[in-house]
């Protein structure tokens, strides 16, 4: 095995991809090769400290399911807020449309496909929200928006 | 209520969760921070599913919890020294805790100084064990490649990590 040889399988080797055979022959390269050897000594103490990371995880299971935790920070309150804010805005919007359009049916005026009070955007946000308990927080607002905005 | 292909997201993630945390907590060394990150990735999973989701499932998860995570860390430092109140509620780390923190933020500073297939990478290659070859699928990239980022990125983390190691060199 020559330098260039060698050097073209350092990947390999930090890696743990080479056969049993391979890696003799590369070790034993590394004898004659001070600039390489060196290379291996200092990229492995670099694996080494990526994976003494590694050894600190502790996966949790979450009882609640992917959103079973509440935000630790404040401002995620704020902006929880100010979705169901919106939400209920929404709601006042296309419940004012919508008895605009009950307006019209009174009048005679028949619009095709116009939709109940009950069955506005807004209305079916809160019942969505509402029916996801065990979520919480922003996330549990931006669940029930999506579900409800993909059912439309 | 949620329609099937929602469900089915849902369902994709569920399978990938422990993944994402454990991503986002090495790159993190927080539980609630790696558990916001989570969140934060579930949510754009979510919205990435509207539009289908993609053919690799792990290794785009793996990839948006990176950056999520990096985007998190670059937020939290500004900060930092500001929580005070949160400091002196808590007790004090022991000391291979302190040097845990340390190593963690040599090593994401490296990492965000890569692009990100060289990221997507190491953290593949280091912390998921995969063979280069199922990295190179994985990223839909060739195996040279793969190996290539493999090496560049390790030797970016290595360079970082280098002034840790000369003062304890130097005292030996």
């Amino acid at each position: 095995m020559n330098h260039d040889q060698a050097w073209g399988m350092l990947a390999d080797y930090l890696g743990d991809e080479l056969d049993e055979s391979q890696r003799r022959q590369f070790e034993a390269h590394l004898a004659d090769d001070a600039e390489l050897a060196a290379e291996v000594e200092s990229l492995r103490r670099t694996l080494a400290a990526m994976h003494a990371l590694d050894e600190s995880v502790s996966v949790p299971e979450i009882s609640g399911g992917l959103m079973g935790r509440p935000r630790r920070r404040t401002f995620a309150f704020l902006r929880y807020a100010a979705v169901i804010l919106m939400a209920f805005g929404a709601g006042y919007f296309t419940n004012s449309l919508s008895m605009g359009r009950q307006a019209n049916s009174i009048a005679g005026i028949v619009e095709p496909g116009s939709k109940g009070v009950s069955d506005n955007w807004g209305t079916r946000v809160a019942i969505a929200y509402a029916n996801q308990p065990s979520r919480s927080g922003l996330a549990r607002s931006l669940v029930a928006l999506a579900h409800v905005g993909r059912d439309q | 209520m949620p329609t099937s292909s929602s469900n089915e997201a849902v369902g994709v993630f569920e399978r990938y969760r422990r993944d994402v945390y454990g991503w986002a907590y090495r790159l993190l060394g927080r539980h609630h921070d790696a558990q916001d990150a989570t969140q934060d990735v579930f949510l754009r999973w979510l919205s990435q599913s509207r539009r289908g989701l993609p053919d690799n499932p792990r290794g785009w998860l793996r990839r948006v919890t990176i950056n999520r995570a990096i985007d998190l860390l670059r937020s939290r430092r500004p900060t930092e020294p500001a929580s005070r109140a949160e400091l002196l509620c808590e007790p004090a780390p022991p000391l291979d805790e302190v040097e845990r923190e340390e190593l963690r933020g040599e090593v994401v500073v490296a990492l965000e100084q890569l692009t990100e297939s060289q990221r997507g990478v190491l953290i593949a290659k280091v912390y998921d064990g995969l063979s280069f070859a199922r990295i190179a699928a994985e990223m839909s990239l060739a195996v040279p490649t793969v190996k290539t980022h493999y090496l560049r990125a390790l030797s970016a983390v290595r360079n970082r990590l280098v002034r840790r190691w000369a003062p304890a060199r130097s005292q030996s």
